[in-house]
């Protein structure tokens, strides 16, 4: 279909004049990568991803006209999901960590030139990863997920509503601390 | 070494790459280290899952319906501007037969056309003038009850427009859940 090849911008256009595939061809664009961030957000909590998924969805549809083109269009969709999970751990379900800010980050060594992680080669590691990606704050597993799906800081930092620094600090934090929890692995004890 | 270790983290996990970067990199065994982590674990993404076909329904269902409310409000809009626009024309027209300078037996009103020949006179009070009139009278009349018919026509075209819209929304939801 040559519609697919359209901006997000153009396709935007013919939805506010009444084109639904115009939109269907945007979901198709972003289904994936907003529901992987949902679910990676909150991995032991399906129900809730696959609600504010859909809650996500009808907000920017709501909010349309609040849609500035200047912004790519996945960041602001995420914008709201982050918005959302976060009502949803403020509702009480699960209570968000403490927020680190770059000025609470105590300088934190570079990575060990024996890296766990360059000796891992066998095929669990992605599941070892994700597990120690699940154990990481709200805030510092968003920052790691969002990096790992091409996301620039500066977007990251609008989602999180924080400087670009803080966002930097609590990448090198979340790395400091997936480096700490996958260190089982390189010695050869396995999962923690 | 220009480039300090720090910096050079910031911009591997970045992913601006830069010939300093590099130049950096190959000097400096611990942000090459970090670099081939960050590689490492940018690869480990896990993969994509679908949504399940019921969210995935309720979504596409909300875009249909957002589209059709868009497709509504732009029949609302037309439905404005028309009247606005003819009222706009009769207001023009009615303006234009008594304020241009006209020859009353120059007026014929057989056939539905109107013929004027300026004569750059005055319409007069008297037989002719009345005569005149009358024919003026003819000719808006003819003109309001076009443009009135026009009206009901675009009514007409437009509740068609907005049924044959609604249809197609179901016709699509259905065949979607039904195909899948």
């Amino acid at each position: 279909m040559i519609k697919e090849g359209l901006s997000d911008e153009l396709l935007l256009q013919g939805y506010r004049s009444g084109s639904a595939d115009d939109f269907n061809i945007i979901y198709e664009r972003y289904r994936r990568q907003l529901y992987s961030y949902l679910n990676r957000l909150l991995p032991e909590d399906q129900a809730t991803a696959d609600d504010l998924f859909q809650q996500t969805w009808v907000k920017a549809l709501n909010q349309l006209e609040k849609y500035e083109n200047r912004e790519q269009f996945l960041a602001w969709l995420i914008r709201i999901a982050h918005n959302l999970a976060m009502d949803h751990f403020r509702a009480g379900s699960r209570r968000a960590e403490c927020p680190v800010e770059a000025e609470d980050m105590p300088e934190l060594p570079g990575p060990a030139l024996d890296s766990p992680l360059l000796q891992m080669q066998n095929s669990e590691l992605g599941t070892a990863i994700e597990d120690a990606v699940s154990k990481l704050s709200p805030e510092l597993r968003e920052v790691f997920m969002l990096r790992q799906e091409e996301m620039t800081f500066k977007d990251i930092a609008e989602i999180q509503k924080c400087s670009i620094n803080t966002a930097l600090a609590r990448m090198q934090y979340a790395l400091k601390s997936l480096r700490k929890s996958l260190s089982g692995w390189w010695t050869g004890k396995g999962r923690e | 070494m220009t480039m300090k270790c720090g910096e050079a983290q910031k911009k591997i996990w970045s992913g601006t790459d830069s010939e300093e970067l590099t130049v950096h990199v190959k000097s400096c065994r611990e942000c090459a280290a970090a670099r081939k982590e960050w590689e490492l674990l940018k690869s480990a993404r896990p993969a994509r899952k679908d949504p399940p076909a019921s969210v995935e329904f309720a979504v596409r269902l909300a875009i249909a319906s957002k589209a059709e409310e868009y497709r509504k409000t732009q029949v609302r809009r037309r439905r404005l501007w028309i009247p606005a626009a003819a009222a706009a024309v009769m207001a023009c027209a009615v303006a234009g037969y008594w304020l241009v300078p006209q020859d009353e037996e120059a007026i014929s009103a057989g056939g539905g056309t109107v013929q004027v020949v300026s004569s750059g006179r005055q319409p007069q009070a008297g037989n002719g003038s009345q005569n005149g009139n009358t024919a003026k009278w003819d000719v808006l009349e003819k003109d309001a009850s076009l443009i009135a018919l026009s009206l009901e026509l675009e009514n007409v075209t437009a509740s068609m427009d907005l049924k044959a819209s609604n249809d197609e929304v179901m016709l699509a939801a259905l065949t979607q859940e039904f195909t899948r």
